[in-house]
């Protein structure tokens, strides 16, 4: 983290500011490589192939030689036909590259169990009644586990998921083929976004996974890579990113990809902060040492400093401080698509100069773009009407307002990464009767099951129960072997499929706010139900699923008499900010 | 409602409308010769059902129906308006009948039961909430019998590292009955905090008998005081939170067969309906 | 920063399930087992985990929640390297709760049942003590309640529940025919009631307004328990009604007595007193008389009394009211002319005419004068034969049969024989004769024994010796069917040298201190039958005078003058009997005007009218009066007396208002109207509800003054009854009480 920590701020005329990092020994994960089974003799093979040939080694520094990456951070697959390689809206940390055989990117998505996935109920009042007449009577009773149609549970957790009724779904008019040397998943790998599309192999198909560590540093250290990277991303997604933000609105296709050419990618912070992060909760210690900890933040950019670019988020968050006699205060934070730094530029273009009257640090990972301000004044700018000009020079409103909570809530959430949540559970202490009303309703509503639990940190009265928050930027997804923790719909729930979870305990580790718990399964007796050749329980993780399949809308809100619980989606601070100051 | 306050007052104005209106017909329909008594009994038993459709509703929160929020709220307001309503129905009279005197009874404890536990749930929360850590009630019991561990682990470990029995004695002496005890029933009513201020004078009252290393254990215990003290709050409050609903509930089921029974002698022998 | 007592760490913590039933019981050490308590709460405690194998080796499988994996670790042989004791599993909060309220619940049933159907039923389950009046049904439910009532929802039920209901108020509280229209009354009366009355002057109070928008129980609604709710203590008050109550059904609808009640239009003088007795003329005239000053009463209360419930006030007796002045009037000591009335007369017949015909007349005074008397006719009548001989004779008088035809020649000839026949049954038989040819007495009326008064058959008998000696024997032989010797013109008895001087008598009338004497005693009305000799001084009639004459220094005084205190006399040389009432009511004269009163046979007629004429003997009908009622004319004996029956809608208490009369006594109230023509009001007119008060009507304001809500309280039940009409007291409820103990047995 220190490595971070000592990352320069943009300053005027920089370069990427990684080149500036040094490195004396391998970094920390290749303790632990990728896959035990890549050998040398696959590393040759890799690298004779023609993509990695043109990768020159002597580029790379002598901490991270182009083999340790390969061999650590990368692995060979075979897949068989019609073997599924991703899948679309899962959360990937790798990227692929065909080394032969062919893949088809599916454009028509197929019926989700085919990609074995669970099968959305839709929520009647009849069938949650149901539901709560037979609700079993033991904890976490369920009928005897079985693997789902197409998955296949190997050694060490390692899964494979077949696509059912092949020939139906690969038909070529509905598919895109990806040939020999063609990557893909490097979007999904780097901007820690869900994967756009579901990509199946064609016959026998022998892919490269790199995993985004590696894939970072051969993108660092290889122009010619960084080149195809971006312009895949340049092609794939950066000119649907831009066009959304308000700022480019209105600007005709040709200036907007003038703009995309000259828009650089940023990274800051680690992409499993969270590893990090929960080591520093481990440690029994809250608020305490939280200077230290907005220390260790990586600053993105610094009060005072002149405004060279514009920066947008494209993915994670970034705290909005301003400096306060020895440390620093919260003001707000950002998230995905929201912009820094423009108010300053748009007065600088005035004439007048104005440094940044804030600093920018990176909250765990974030991915920026850096629009420098030159581009914004000559093609922009200039185009834009006064009242928008005003519209966006507004000052922006913070998410939560000095208010009955004060600003210690403010920073408390931010602090603790809380501003991830999307439908984070918040009761009010002050009116919470500690009835358990929210609890009971939560097991009526899940098989006699509670799914969260009414305790958590405390500030100034509010306390963050250890509820799923069903985060913007969803760690627990990364890493699932079989992608039973998936997004539930547009609405972004979080769900966990039952049938194909396998208890490897990857999501209740990984999550930061600890709200998955995993669970021992009972069977109609109440006795633990184990795996035939160990003997060991079976495990499943479980949290809040916003009881997706009740028509009522989460119980636990419904159910609170004092209105003292709400699901704070923590990006509209308003709704936020009335709910504190009732 | 926008805030608290508002929603109080709206409601309660609009109750009081509702009340005078009622007190009102009730006259004219004396006055008129009208068999108020019946009116008014078979609305108070559709209020009273009403009021206790509330605990079904928490029982099946999946129904769609109004928050539970909203149910509180009518459940208030209602229960005020239902307790005119009785008055109205005795005739602002003692009832002279046994199984009357009984049903008057019992509903007076529910209201009145009902009236403290609302004052309680407006008045005890925000005392846990300053007393620190909140708790979940089930668990107290074991985390009592963890702290209870943890200062006799402190206190061993003192007694080891410094060769001294002094705080082992003091623990003897007073901490073992403090992290063992359990708070009293009305204790948050009457502000239960003199036991550990007693013990954490006579904590330091100690100190200038210790050494360094000893202070440092003696520190600990301290904090641990402290969330023993947190710990016995919790406890208190939640206890009593829940408490009380021991006797609203019940009388509850109570006083609706006492209705029925009331009911049924009255359509059996009224002379007038 | 303190430390926080529970981790937030994801696997450091378990979900709490407040909602289960039981509680492992080693959960308060903080090592709760793997499998928890079973359904029913029992310990199936074995150990703290389930090892698993990996390879040939055990591993602990404790969660980490529960302390991770622990030191002792499995067993060689796979058991839990630390079991765990069993424990005794604890019941969640949430559960005690609810067996609490099991425990209440079926303790509030036991009760409810108990109370409804255990041996104390009648106690437990009866909402409130009854009233004393009540509070001997209080352990027999089913004497004022169905017991196997249905439950009723329509109105049609409602309305059929209630009267049943209502009926077992009934059993005991007679209300009447109309029990529950309002006040009892018939419809007819209400709609009576409710038409022509002027409505209460100002607005009526908004509170009565909008409760007649509730729209007040009509007659349909009228249950005893509207008004009456029992079971609310001994000394509840039943019949309590709040003055809006009252008035919620009335048109007329006002604040309260004092403001907007309506004046009395003529409260409390509602009918033609009973008795004619002109309160102004008295008290103006004859009591102010200085002669009278002795006999005049002074003050109201010499005449009037408070009835013994202090209600209305009566009048005394006709001892201490009228005698002193009125007795000498009704004896008729001090009238001009005949003091009696002729019961028997031998009439004039046309004996040439009779003979001509050949008609067997028998013994027959030839100076015979005057018809048959009513009271003869009435006696002949009770024949059925002569009854027809009288009818076919019809207009032809007996004096005259010159014109009539041998048929009524024949019935005139049958007249006579039945006189004779009359006569000797009469002389026979004496007073039981004249009760069975008097008929029978109208139900209510005096019997008929009264109208003999005191008939004496021997002076019939001395009469006879006098006028028909041979009547006896004709009569026999008549009887027998012999024809009768050879007609005798019997020869005028022997004029008497002893002539009661008329004179006298007139000078007597003439007397100018008569107060009561008729306003012209020379000319007397010619009608009155009884005066004929009084008004024709030329026929001289002496007195009949016994056929002994007296020694001297005997004198015998005028037959009339002989019964002065009532009794029978005759007049020889009219051939009369007469008889002479004696004193205030006669039973003689009440017995015959009752008889005669509702008879509507002329006969009947011409005895009333000759009774009750102006100037008849007894001269009754002066002041008693005749009411027309429903059932016929009512002869008023008495003035009004209390009836205990009958409830008014109003009901004042005079003895109750004694202490707060003014100096002018009675007439605080009770003001004397001078201009009133009260005797207008009499006469002809026997329709009580035509005449003209002696007093002014009552004013409001005279009882406003006290009756205050502060003062003397002004509630409508302080003067006006609900109940009204004849209200008998409780009935004999016995036979009813069984027969519907029989209908509806009480369950035990």
């Amino acid at each position: 983290m220190a490595k971070s920590a000592s990352r320069p701020a943009i300053l005027p005329g920089s370069a990427a500011p990684y080149t500036l990092a040094k490195r004396l020994a391998g970094p920390e994960r290749w303790d632990k490589p990728f896959s035990e089974d890549m050998t040398e003799t696959d590393v040759d093979f890799v690298l004779s192939h023609p993509l990695f040939a043109t990768i020159r080694a002597d580029r790379f520094p002598a901490g991270i030689p182009l083999r340790g990456i390969l061999k650590n951070d990368a692995r060979i697959h075979r897949y068989k036909r019609g073997e599924i390689i991703v899948r679309r809206g899962d959360y990937g940390h790798s990227a692929f590259v065909i080394l032969a055989g062919a893949a088809k990117v599916l454009i028509k998505e197929p019926p989700a169990e085919m990609l074995g996935r669970r099968q959305r109920v839709r929520p009647s009042v009849w069938g949650s009644f149901k539901r709560w007449l037979n609700r079993p009577h033991f904890p976490e009773q369920t009928a005897v586990v079985g693997a789902p149609p197409g998955l296949q549970v190997g050694r060490g957790g390692e899964t494979r998921i077949f696509l059912q009724d092949v020939p139906g779904v690969l038909d070529p008019d509905q598919t895109i083929l990806l040939k020999a040397g063609e990557m893909f998943g490097e979007i999904a790998a780097l901007g820690r976004t869900p994967r756009t599309a579901t990509v199946v192999a064609e016959g026998e198909a022998q892919l490269l996974e790199i995993r985004w560590q590696g894939l970072r540093e051969i993108r660092n250290y290889s122009p010619v890579w960084k080149e195809q990277i971006d312009r895949l991303y340049r092609e794939r997604s950066l000119m649907r990113h831009l066009s959304e933000t308000p700022l480019f609105w209105n600007l005709p296709e040709r200036t907007l990809r003038l703009i995309a050419d000259a828009t650089r990618f940023e990274t800051f912070g680690e992409l499993d902060w969270h590893s990090s992060y929960q080591r520093s909760r481990e440690t029994g210690v809250q608020n305490a040492g939280e200077r230290e900890l907005l220390e260790q933040e990586p600053l993105i950019a610094r009060e005072g400093d002149y405004p060279n670019g514009l920066l947008l988020v494209r993915t994670g968050f970034a705290r909005v401080s301003i400096r306060y006699n020895h440390g620093e205060r919260t003001e707000s934070y950002i998230g995905k698509g929201q912009a820094f730094g423009l108010r300053e530029i748009i007065t600088g273009w005035r004439g007048e100069h104005m440094p940044l009257r804030q600093s920018l640090r990176a909250l765990g990972y974030v991915d920026m773009l850096f629009i420098p301000t030159a581009v914004l004044e000559e093609h922009v700018l200039p185009n834009l009407t006064p009242e928008h000009i005003a519209s966006l020079t507004l000052e922006p409103a913070a998410p939560v307002k000095a208010d009955r909570a004060g600003d210690d809530f403010l920073e408390f959430i931010v602090a603790q990464r809380y501003i991830n949540g999307r439908a984070t559970m918040l009761i009010d202490l002050d009116r919470c009767t500690r009835c358990d009303d929210c609890v009971r309703a939560c097991a009526a509503t899940h098989d006699n099951n509670p799914r969260f639990i009414r305790q958590g940190l405390e500030a100034s009265g509010i306390m963050v129960a250890s509820a799923c928050m069903h985060c913007i930027d969803p760690v627990c997804m990364i890493g699932c072997p079989t992608g039973a923790i998936h997004r539930e719909s547009a609405e972004g729930q979080v769900g966990i499929n039952p049938d194909t979870c396998i208890g490897c305990s990857t999501c209740a580790q990984s999550c930061p706010y600890g709200t998955i718990q995993m669970v021992a399964l009972r069977d109609e007796e109440g006795l633990p139900v184990v795996t035939e050749e160990t003997g060991a329980p079976i495990r499943r993780a479980t949290k809040c699923d916003l009881c997706i399949d009740q028509p009522g809308g989460p119980a636990c809100v419904s159910a609170c008499p004092h209105d003292a619980l709400i699901r704070a989606d923590m990006r509209s601070g308003d709704t936020l900010a009335a709910w504190l100051q009732r | 409602m926008k805030t608290y306050l508002v929603r109080r007052w709206v409601l309660s104005l609009v109750t009081l409308l509702v009340g005078t209106g009622l007190i009102l017909s009730w006259q004219l329909g004396r006055i008129a010769l009208r068999p108020v008594a019946m009116t008014t009994g078979w609305l108070l038993l559709a209020l009273v059902l009403a009021l206790t459709f509330f605990n079904a509703r928490k029982k099946l929160p999946f129904l769609p129906l109004l928050s539970a929020n909203i149910w509180l709220q009518i459940h208030l307001y209602v229960g005020w308006i239902s307790c005119g309503v009785f008055v109205l129905h005795t005739g602002v009279r003692l009832p002279d009948g046994p199984l009357e005197l009984v049903l008057a009874a019992a509903f007076v404890l529910v209201a009145l039961s009902g009236v403290f536990g609302l004052w309680l749930s407006r008045w005890l929360p925000p005392h846990l909430t300053r007393s620190g850590e909140s708790l979940i009630y089930e668990r107290i019991p074991m985390l009592r019998h963890q702290l209870l561990e943890e200062v006799r682990a402190i206190v061993r470990k003192a007694e080891t590292e410094t060769q001294s029995t002094t705080l082992a004695d003091f623990y003897l002496r007073v901490l073992s009955h403090y992290f063992a005890r359990v708070p009293g029933l009305l204790a948050p009513l009457m502000g239960d905090d003199a036991a550990f201020h007693h013990v954490r004078l006579e904590l330091t009252a100690l100190r200038r008998f210790l050494d360094a290393r000893e202070v440092a254990f003696a520190d600990q215990v301290g904090e641990q005081l402290e969330l023993k003290r947190n710990l016995d709050a919790q406890l208190a409050g939640q206890r009593l939170l829940k408490l009380w609903l021991f006797a609203h509930i019940p009388l509850t089921y109570g006083l609706l067969v006492f209705i029925a029974a009331h009911v049924w002698l009255v359509l059996q022998y009224s002379h007038r309906m | 920063m303190r430390r926080l007592l529970q981790s937030i760490i994801y696997n450091r913590k378990l979900y709490d399930r407040p909602q289960d039933e039981w509680v492992c019981g080693r959960a308060a050490e903080g090592c709760p087992c793997v499998f928890g308590p079973g359904s029913q709460g029992e310990c199936r405690a074995t150990s703290q985990c389930l090892p698993a194998k990996q390879g040939d080796r055990w591993i602990c499988t404790r969660p980490i929640s529960l302390g991770a994996a622990c030191e002792t670790g499995p067993r060689p042989d796979g058991a839990c390297g630390c079991p765990v004791p069993p424990c005794s599993p604890q019941r969640s909060l949430r559960a005690q709760r609810r067996r609490l309220t099991w425990l209440v619940t079926s303790l509030a049933l036991g009760l409810v049942v108990l109370a409804l159907w255990g041996w104390r039923r009648t106690d437990w389950s009866n909402p409130g003590p009854l009233t004393s009046q009540h509070a001997m049904s209080a352990q027999r439910c089913s004497e004022c309640h169905l017991e196997d009532a249905h439950v009723a929802f329509t109105g049609s039920a409602l309305t059929a529940r209630q009267a049943e209901h209502n009926q077992l108020c009934l059993k005991c509280h007679d209300l009447g025919p109309h029990s529950n229209s309002p006040h009892g009354a018939a419809p007819a009366q209400l709609t009576a009631l409710g038409t022509g009355k002027k409505s209460a002057p100002g607005a009526a109070p908004l509170v009565l307004v909008a409760a007649q928008t509730v729209g007040p129980g009509g007659p349909s609604d009228l249950a005893c328990a509207v008004c009456h709710q029992e079971h609310h203590g001994r000394n509840f008050d039943l019949k309590h009604m709040r003055d809006q109550q009252c008035q919620v059904c009335h048109q007329a609808q006002f604040a309260s007595f004092g403001s907007g009640h309506p004046e009395f239009s003529s409260y409390p003088y509602e009918r033609r007193t009973r008795l004619q007795f002109d309160h102004v003329t008295h008290w103006q005239k004859h009591f102010a008389d200085a002669r009278l000053a002795a006999l005049a009463p002074t003050s109201c209360a010499q005449c009037h009394e408070p009835s013994p419930d202090g209600r209305q006030m009566l009048v005394r007796g006709y001892e201490q009211t009228c005698a002193n002045c009125h007795t000498a009037q009704i004896n008729g000591d001090d009238r001009a002319g005949v003091k009696g009335l002729v019961f028997l007369r031998l009439p004039e017949f046309d004996l040439t005419a009779l003979e001509a015909a050949g008609a067997a007349v028998g013994e027959w005074p030839a100076y015979a004068k005057g018809g048959l008397t009513p009271f003869m006719r009435w006696m002949l009548e009770q024949n059925a034969a002569d009854r027809a001989a009288l009818g076919t004779l019809g207009p032809v008088s007996l004096a005259d049969l010159s014109a009539a035809s041998p048929a009524q020649k024949a019935a005139a000839s049958q007249v006579l024989w039945s006189v004779k026949g009359l006569l000797a049954d009469l002389i026979t038989q004496g007073q039981p004769a004249i009760m069975r040819r008097s008929g029978a007495a109208p139900a209510g009326t005096t019997p008929p024994s009264r109208r003999t008064g005191q008939f004496s058959a021997d002076s019939l008998l001395a009469a006879q010796q006098a006028w028909l000696p041979n009547l006896l024997m004709e009569v026999a032989a008549y009887r027998r069917g012999e024809k009768p010797s050879r007609p005798v013109a019997v020869a005028a008895p022997a004029v008497s040298r002893l002539v009661a001087p008329v004179a006298a008598a007139t000078a007597k009338a003439a007397d100018p201190d008569d107060l009561l004497a008729e306003p012209d005693p020379k000319a007397p009305a010619p009608s009155a039958a009884d005066d004929l000799l009084a008004a024709d001084p030329v026929v001289v009639a002496p007195a009949a005078a016994p056929a002994v004459s007296p020694p001297a220094g005997l004198e015998f005084d005028d037959a009339e003058a002989r019964v002065a205190e009532g009794g029978w006399y005759r007049r020889d040389d009219a051939y009369e009997l007469y008889y002479r009432p004696g004193g205030h009511a006669d039973p003689f004269l009440t017995a015959w005007l009752e008889a005669t009163v509702n008879d509507t046979r002329t006969t009947a007629q011409a005895i009333f009218s000759q009774l009750a004429a102006d100037r008849a003997p007894g001269v009754c009908m002066k002041c008693h009066t005749v009411d027309r009622t429903e059932t016929g004319a009512l002869l008023n004996w008495t003035a009004a007396r209390p009836q205990p029956g009958q409830r008014k809608f109003t009901s004042f208490k005079h003895a109750a208002h004694f202490s707060l009369m003014g100096d002018q006594g009675c007439s605080t109230c009770h003001v004397l109207d001078i201009k009133s023509d009260y005797v207008g009001g009499f006469g002809a007119n026997r329709d009580t509800r035509v005449f003209h008060s002696n007093f002014a009507p009552m004013t409001k304001s005279s009882c406003t003054t006290c009756h205050q809500p502060a003062l003397a309280g002004a509630s409508c039940q302080q003067c006006h009854n609900y109940h009204t009409g004849d209200l008998k007291s409780l009935r004999l409820k016995a036979a009813e009480y069984r027969a519907a103990d029989k209908a509806a047995p009480r369950p035990n």
